[in-house]
């Protein structure tokens, strides 16, 4: 293994949709990217989601957003074509392949070919395959737990239903990057709420049991930064015996149910979960630089 | 503001992961209950307690059920779909005979379609829709549709598996009889260049595989337009009304303008933005006076994160009321405040109701603005 693969680091973020995937992935980036490490944060899609915090629009192409950060978002098609035209080593061929209505159609639809794509690109450089990216860190908001799942997948059965051939190699090749630990983390971030924390544990077990990697799990909008269960019941009963409004015994009681219930979920995840406090900030580079700071305990574990 | 979803046979509601979409969808369907309708709820995976409060924990997938306990003058049923089951029961009842099925079923590509692939659950719920419509059973159908990244996606990914099935593609891929090979029915020089070029990188098993795959699906072509057809007629038309539920945040937000104009050109309509946890629960300060001292420093932290709470709010708000002017008069908008009631059993959901008929009267008063 050569020097600059051993280096490079792929960083996946997923968990449920809504639980804050895209502000943890850009915290993380942020992060790397301060201390001195050229880092790339990576969206997928058709549409940005970081356009909005950092004013301006995001294309494959890297685009530097911060010192030693640059933020690209990937589209399926893309990845193939760029893929296609290293392989084929004549570009008129591949361009010729993606004007094609037909060939068009068929990357859009053809099953697994566009999670394969996508986990072709973020492997390039590790696996040796494709114009390599020249980053230490790669940081991917990923998708939600179900279609991360697809997307680890893909690779997988690709090669069993084509055991021989390029695209098995290719296949296997991504599976066993995404697999080493030395090179490849997975974050799942996810709430102190029932659906997210199941959406969280059959992941980590699907993770840990099955696909043999491990699970670095983020519980966000975290109370227990701010509050300990005991003091908030010590207040309660204190309030009880006062005049205080209802709206604010209401309140107390929701925030005791608030404190039990994350504790609860605690301890249905597995050990070393680490918290994110609740930020109160709308969606803003603002923002990316605070979870940042709270990230610091993360990365450097 | 919400009795115009009383002229509607069909309610989608759509928005991106982790809003509340489950919880709203069964709302609308407790309070079209109320007002007399026999309603079903469409859903996927809802939380345990929505399940229970819908009386789905113990039901069976697929088969609806009614919903007890209610006090409505109409019914409320409810449904969880199993994506599998209709994907499967679906390409059986489109294919010629039972041979063809069962071949697709067995392609590796297909099993990967019909269980992981993004688009497929959307097609599905689809499916399961134009089942209910067609029973002529409920006098109001609310879908609640997939967790996905964007609410267009819902709208996209079934155009995308109909794709599948369509000649365009297919007819490439078709095998004549014997061993005439893939390459020879091409008569495009482009694509035969472009699938050569395919080959080259992906090896001629996948090729196979995949030319096996679309001669498959080419078989139930026509079956399968037919019922795209009757899908696009149902969302296009004037009795379906699409509601967008949608978090606070800013880059949730921006998500409903953008949802409307795609409607707008898939020939749909949005009845509805219900924004949710618009606004902060009500909390006033406690009398420090009355407390110990260390009542008093937990107090003193709730005040501050209630602080920073209002600020956040306050920013957001200034930010969807630019927003709300920039969407067009046919679509409402509704900002629900934070519910921290627990919500237990259908008690919990006629509270849910409660609370989305008092933000409705408020919103049709013409002074009111959206404050918080």
């Amino acid at each position: 293994m050569s020097e600059i693969t051993a280096n490079q680091k792929l960083h996946l973020v997923t968990g449920k949709g809504g639980v804050g995937k895209s502000t943890v992935a850009a915290g993380l980036a942020l992060n790397l990217s301060q201390k001195g490490e050229k880092t790339l944060l990576v969206e997928l899609g058709e549409r940005s989601f970081y356009s909005s915090a950092w004013g301006q629009e995001f294309g494959f192409e890297p685009t530097s957003v911060e010192p030693n950060l640059w933020v690209a978002r990937w589209q399926a098609e893309d990845c193939l074509k760029e893929y296609l035209g290293h392989l084929l080593k004549v570009s008129k061929i591949a361009e010729l392949f993606f004007e094609n209505r037909v060939m068009k159609a068929l990357v859009n639809s053809a099953p697994a070919l566009k999670e394969l794509a996508i986990a072709g690109k973020l492997t390039s450089r590790p696996r040796k395959v494709g114009p390599p990216l020249g980053f230490e860190h790669i940081v991917l908001d990923a998708y939600s737990t179900g279609h991360f799942r697809a997307l680890l997948n893909a690779p997988i059965g690709m090669a069993e239903a084509v055991g021989f051939g390029p695209m098995g190699e290719q296949s296997r090749g991504i599976t066993d990057t995404l697999k080493r630990r030395d090179i490849t983390k997975i974050y799942v971030v996810t709430l102190p709420e029932e659906l997210p924390v199941k959406e969280t544990l059959e992941l980590d077990d699907y993770l840990t049991n099955q696909y043999g990697q491990e699970t670095c799990v983020i519980m966000n909008k975290s109370l227990h930064g701010d509050f300990q269960l005991d003091e908030v019941k010590i207040l309660s009963e204190e309030v009880v015996k006062t005049e205080a409004p209802g709206s604010s015994r209401k309140y107390l009681e929701y925030l005791e149910t608030r404190l039990t219930d994350e504790r609860d979920f605690r301890n249905q995840l597995p050990e070393g979960v680490h918290t994110l406090e609740h930020q109160y900030k709308p969606t803003s580079k603002d923002l990316y630089l605070k979870v940042a700071e709270s990230l610091s305990e993360v990365v450097d574990a | 503001m919400l009795d115009r979803l009383l002229d509607l046979d069909v309610i989608v509601c759509a928005g991106s992961g982790g809003v509340g979409k489950t919880t709203m969808s069964s709302t609308l369907g407790v309070w079209a209950a109320q007002q007399g309708k026999k309603v079903l709820v469409l859903t996927i995976d809802p939380a345990k307690r929505l399940a229970n409060a819908l009386g789905l924990d113990s039901s069976e997938l697929n088969k609806p059920g009614q919903v007890q306990g209610l006090k409505a003058s109409g019914e409320l049923h409810a449904s969880m779909i199993d994506s599998q089951e209709i994907f499967d029961s679906f390409i059986r009842k489109c294919a010629p005979n039972e041979q063809a099925a069962e071949r697709l079923f067995a392609n590796s590509l297909y099993k990967q379609l019909s269980t992981t692939l993004s688009g497929s659950q959307e097609f599905t719920s689809l499916e399961a829709l134009l089942q209910a419509k067609e029973s002529g059973n409920y006098d109001l159908i609310i879908l609640d549709t997939p967790p996905s990244q964007h609410a267009i996606d819902f709208l996209r990914a079934p155009e995308r598996i109909f794709a599948l099935f369509q000649k365009s593609i297919t007819q490439w891929f078709i095998k004549g009889s014997g061993d005439v090979g893939l390459f020879r029915k091409l008569v495009n020089q482009g694509t035969k260049t472009a699938l050569s070029a395919l080959e080259a990188v992906t090896g001629s098993k996948f090729i196979q595989e995949l030319s096996d795959f679309f001669e498959s699906m080419a078989e139930l072509q026509d079956e399968v337009g037919q019922r795209s057809i009757q899908v696009h007629r149902l969302l296009s038309s004037e009795r379906t009304g699409f509601v967008l539920i949608t978090g606070f945040d800013r880059a949730k937000l921006v998500e409903a303008e953008k949802f409307q104009r795609d409607l707008r050109t898939a020939g749909a309509s949005l009845s509805l933005v219900l924004v949710n946890r618009a606004k902060p629960a009500s909390y006033e300060s406690l009398d420090m006076k009355t407390l110990s001292s260390e009542a008093q420093n937990t107090a003193q932290k709730i005040d501050q994160l209630k602080k920073r709470e209002s600020e956040y709010f306050q920013i957001q708000t200034q930010f969807l009321e630019e927003l709300e002017a920039r969407l067009s008069s046919s679509t409402n908008m509704l900002c629900l405040p934070e519910v921290i009631d627990d919500i237990v059993g259908a008690e919990g959901l006629e509270l849910l109701v409660e609370i989305l008929k008092v933000t409705s009267s408020q919103a049709n008063q013409p002074q009111e603005g959206i404050g918080v």
